[in-house]
């Protein structure tokens, strides 16, 4: 099946490819078969820009954005954003102000990895719907490459990129830089609430530009060294709401991570120290609370956070079967002068090759907090030849600390809101069927529960400020079903996939009477969603069709206020040429085709059809 | 086939049976408004939202109708709608985060005009073919020709401006600390002439000056709300109408941030103010108390722990009050008609998102 799926990425210019294997692995974590989601990014992207871009297309998760270059939220399982914990090489970077990461400040950089699990303690406490792992990759092969990419499209699209990676015998390097910009001065025809008004979309450009070096080398003693670092900047002039004309912001955020990793194995037993920075401007706008206020002096305490961490790994073995492992992380907050710690036990036990046993408890806590115990247990079989079959079960309980806006947003936060908790499981089957050489089909159905208790939620009172408070409790349920199919012929490949879900989530706690929340959609999340990819290649040119459909939207808690269902529809084709060393590929990329009229925010168009013309240029020196 | 048919018509009037329970909302179109007696309601939305409305209530039908504007205009109001006032045909709908005032034909509610270029606006009130309008972040207070809709003049003055009302020829605008509170912002009411467009007087009052009431007697009643950042407390107040001096305060004991907290019965002897209820983060209380009073009520006229009161107003021809519930603010409210005699509910009605103001329409 690899071997299918490889040849068909190194033809089609657009596929998902299975990614190598990174030498940056937690060598001790456990893999998931919850993981739904799970994409290299690599030049294969060459028309997105940011992760979110790419998550945009992936089953099980929900990204939403209120222009190009916007602020760009991912969510699942029917909760909001904030329920996502985004960890950057395993580490979280989600706003500890906000608890939300907007993706549009994680690029694409040359050799990455993005995954979705439904759920992931083991890095993190707080992913109550699940956990989003971007990772970067140094698997450099032993040469140089260099890389030139330019970009340009409607709207004053444009960007510039150059990549250049080397490796030797003990150390590989990279380093990738980008700019972008766009004016967003599109035009509309806003026929769901000004019929047959032509509108322009005016004050909305952005840009951006992003440094992103990585360094790894050998040390003599067997330990590894590692150094990744992105640097990224981004100015954006909001637009305005329509029913807001002259509520426009200008919005300047930068992003600053750093690692430094150091790792060695002996034996069964691993140590691995591990150095965060983060530096994050903070300041946007929350689609969800809209809390944010203009306010110097709270900005100044609450807009920066910095934390440092230490993980240290450690494994036991006994015999061939069971494998006990462990992390301890500790945490400290500079804004809020606070120590925090997790620590946890896995085990993974194999009762037969066929049968994968896992189980972790953990322990967490932040100051004062209360402590919370989160747990899973997960259940895997296989069946058939080339692992055909699998099915697989678990149920984890979890817990996520409140923000900073919560506990210290003045006014109205609250140092004593409770830590919001949540029971989940996740199931699924997945079916893969080689037919001979030529065809591969792929099944997948997950079906996932989630109860949370004790959802904060900023709520009005009678002191003129709104204030958080443990009131909310929801649940959610749902399904993802994926289809893919692969067909090789000659120089004829044809890939196509398939995905829908089924995401439900509602209020289920009554706070009165009259309280009309109960059990309606949670807002900003659609119940139904579907995708679409189809890409047909011969020899070096290949066609490429995505869409993405989704059902309305509610704006509000109680239904009253929605987003209409849209469908966009996007086609590209590309060109591959190899001169000697040298690749040229050309992409011509249509979003849009449609020209489907579409808000991801409500009272924010999106743009209608636009095109993105993409050149990319790379020299490639391999050493024997 | 039969049998098709047959499934067919108990499927068609099952669908006729469940439209037929549904309570359908009556839809003024063209002059139909005109005739109309009852009360607008204005529905002032969640900040940043964009889902403010306007209602309203029709006495004879007793029905309403919900997002008037949006269903007549064909196009949503905007962002936190505050306040609406009538003058010579045409109403001026203050929509405050949507920085303008959208103008629309008093008859049929069809949009006019939409006067653009504010930073904030709060308030309107007019006087002799003047508009002036308060503006919560800019320090100035805009002056309006309400025919041609261009700007006149700008009023200088130091703070948020919020209500605006005309006694004796004068304007009465309540100034407040503004949300960045200094020192030197004024905080109380400024007498404005509306001639000469110049600030006669300046009455400090505690902070949070935000509402303003005329009584019988041309004393002018300030309701403040206090200011959490510096534990200042409410306070009610009666200003002499002639020389602008304090005649009576009361203290509330309490932070009493509400958005429209004052009111006046048609008579113009009672006044009614809500007040955060004490010991509740959400609850507020409607009180009443005669123009002549030295003491402040100990019961309040309308109590109910259930309900997040948003805004109020008194029917005295009706004997009515009507209560307006924000519910949690994140859905939809409701509207209660509450017989004053009797305490009791007449009749609940849903209407929009943050209801807070009721404009009559006799």
């Amino acid at each position: 099946m690899q071997k299918i799926i490889g040849l068909i990425g190194c033809f089609c210019l657009s596929i998902i490819q299975v990614s190598a294997d990174t030498q940056d692995s937690i060598a001790y974590s456990l893999e998931l078969d919850t993981l739904l989601v799970k994409q290299s990014l690599s030049s294969n992207h060459i028309s997105k820009s940011t992760v979110g871009d790419v998550l945009k297309s992936s089953s099980g998760v929900f990204v939403r954005t209120n222009t190009l270059g916007g602020v760009q939220s991912v969510s699942a399982q029917g909760l909001p954003p904030q329920y996502v914990q985004v960890l950057w090489n395993d580490v979280p970077v989600s706003s500890g102000m906000l608890g939300v990461a907007d993706l549009s400040l994680f690029s694409i950089g040359y050799r990455q990895e993005v995954n979705y699990s439904s759920k992931s303690q083991e890095f993190v406490t707080g992913g109550l719907a699940g956990v989003v792992n971007i990772k970067n990759i140094l698997n450099v092969d032993n040469g140089h490459l260099l890389r030139y990419k330019q970009s340009l499209g409607s709207f004053g699209q444009l960007s510039s990129g150059l990549y250049y990676e080397g490796a030797s015998q003990r150390q590989s390097w990279s380093i990738l830089l980008n700019y972008e910009q766009a004016k967003n001065d599109f035009s509309y025809n806003d026929y769901t609430v000004f019929p047959n008004v032509n509108r322009t979309q005016k004050y909305g450009k952005y840009n951006k530009w992003n440094i992103y070096p990585q360094w790894s080398m050998a040390l003599k003693n067997g330990s590894h060294l590692y150094w990744y670092q992105e640097i990224l900047s981004i100015h954006r002039e909001i637009p305005p709401y329509l029913v807001s004309p002259n509520n426009l912001m200008n919005q300047n955020d930068i992003a600053v991570r750093q690692m430094i990793k150091w790792s060695k194995k002996k034996g069964d037993f691993e140590h691995s120290i591990r150095g965060l920075y983060v530096y994050q401007n903070l300041y946007y706008q929350d689609f969800v609370l809209n809390i944010e206020r203009d306010n110097k002096e709270n900005q100044g305490l609450l807009r920066y956070q910095g934390s440092f961490k230490f993980h240290s790994n450690w494994k036991f073995s006994f015999g061939n079967d069971i494998k006990i492992s462990g992390v301890q992380t500790k945490n400290y907050h500079s804004v809020v002068k606070e120590y925090g710690w997790d620590a946890y036990m896995a085990m993974s036990f194999l009762p037969n090759e066929n049968t994968h046993l896992k189980a972790m408890i953990k322990t967490a806590t932040r100051s004062h907090l209360q402590w919370v115990l989160p747990f899973f247990v997960e259940a895997t079989t296989y069946k058939g030849k080339n692992h055909e079959w699998k099915i697989w079960a678990n149920i984890s309980k979890d817990a996520r600390f409140p923000t900073l806006n919560d506990r210290f947003w003045v006014p109205g936060g609250k140092e004593d809101l409770r830590t919001e908790t949540s029971i989940n499981s996740t199931s699924g089957v997945s079916f893969n069927h080689l037919m001979n050489e030529k065809w591969e089909w792929k099944h997948q159905i997950d079906i996932f529960f989630n109860k949370v208790s004790n959802m904060i939620l900023w709520l009005p009172t009678n002191r003129g400020y709104f204030q958080p408070s443990n009131e909310g409790k929801v649940l959610a349920y749902g399904f993802n079903v994926e289809q893919s199919i692969n067909w090789i012929k000659g120089f004829n490949k044809i890939s196509l996939k398939a995905d829908y879900s089924f995401h439900r989530s509602g209020n289920i706690q009554k706070k009165q009477q009259n309280d009309k929340t109960q059990w309606v959609q949670l807002p900003y999340y659609p119940i139904h969603s579907g995708k679409l990819s189809m890409i047909y290649s011969w020899k070096n040119l290949s066609l490429d069709i995505d869409g993405q459909t989704y059902s309305q939207r509610f704006v509000t808690r109680d239904a009253g206020v929605y987003i209409p269902a849209y469908t966009v529809l996007n086609a590209s084709i590309a060109y591959l040429q190899k001169i000697k060393s040298i690749e040229l590929e050309g992409k011509m990329t249509f979003h849009n085709i449609l020209n489907d009229y579409y808000e991801e925010v409500k009272y924010r168009p999106m743009p209608g059809i636009n095109y993105l013309f993409t050149l990319l240029i790379t020299w490639k020196h391999e050493k024997n | 086939m039969k049998k098709i048919s047959k499934r067919l018509v108990w499927l068609i009037g099952f669908f006729v049976l469940i439209t037929s329970c549904r309570k359908t909302e009556v839809f003024y179109e063209k002059e139909d408004l005109k005739s109309a007696k009852g009360f607008y309601i204005i529905n002032e939305g969640a900040f940043t939202m964009g889902n403010s409305s306007l209602s309203f209530y029709d006495f004879e039908r007793n029905e309403i109708t919900n997002d008037l504007f949006e269903r007549i205009n064909s196009r949503p109001l905007g962002d936190v709608f505050q306040n609406l006032k009538f003058y010579k045909g045409k109403g001026f709908l203050v929509v405050n985060n949507s920085a303008k005032i959208e103008v629309v034909d008093s008859a049929s509610m069809r949009s006019i005009q939409t006067i653009e270029g504010f930073v904030s606006p709060k308030n309107i009130e007019f006087y002799k073919n003047k508009a002036f309008v308060t503006d919560l972040y800019s320090n100035v207070i805009t002056v309006l020709n309400p025919e041609t809709f261009e700007k006149i003049a700008t009023i200088d003055v130091n703070g948020s401006t919020e209500d605006i009302v005309l006694s004796n020829n004068k304007l009465i605008v309540a100034v407040n600390q503004s949300v960045e509170y200094t020192e030197d912002n004024q905080q109380g009411i400024l007498v404005i002439n509306p001639e000469t467009n110049q600030v006669e007087k300046y009455i400090k009052l505690s902070e949070g000056a935000i509402d303003v009431e005329i009584d019988y007697n041309n004393d002018i009643w300030v309701y403040c709300t206090g200011f959490w950042g510096n534990n200042a407390l409410g306070k009610l107040y009666k200003l002499d109408g002639g020389n602008y001096t304090i005649k009576q305060s009361f203290d509330f004991g309490r932070l009493a941030y509400f958005g429209a907290p004052l009111r006046i019965n048609s008579s113009k002897n009672k006044i009614y103010f809500a007040l955060a209820a004490a010991g509740s983060y959400t609850q507020f209380d409607i009180y009443e108390i005669d123009i002549d009073a030295k003491v402040l009520p100990s019961e309040p006229l309308y109590s109910d722990a259930k309900r997040y009161v948003y805004g109020f107003q008194i029917d005295e021809v009706k004997d009515e009050l009507i209560v307006l519930d924000a519910i949690d603010g994140t859905q939809k409210g409701e509207m209660l008609r509450v017989d004053m005699k009797t305490n009791s509910v007449k009749g609940i009605y849903g209407v929009g998102y943050f209801p807070s103001n009721i404009i009559f329409k006799y």
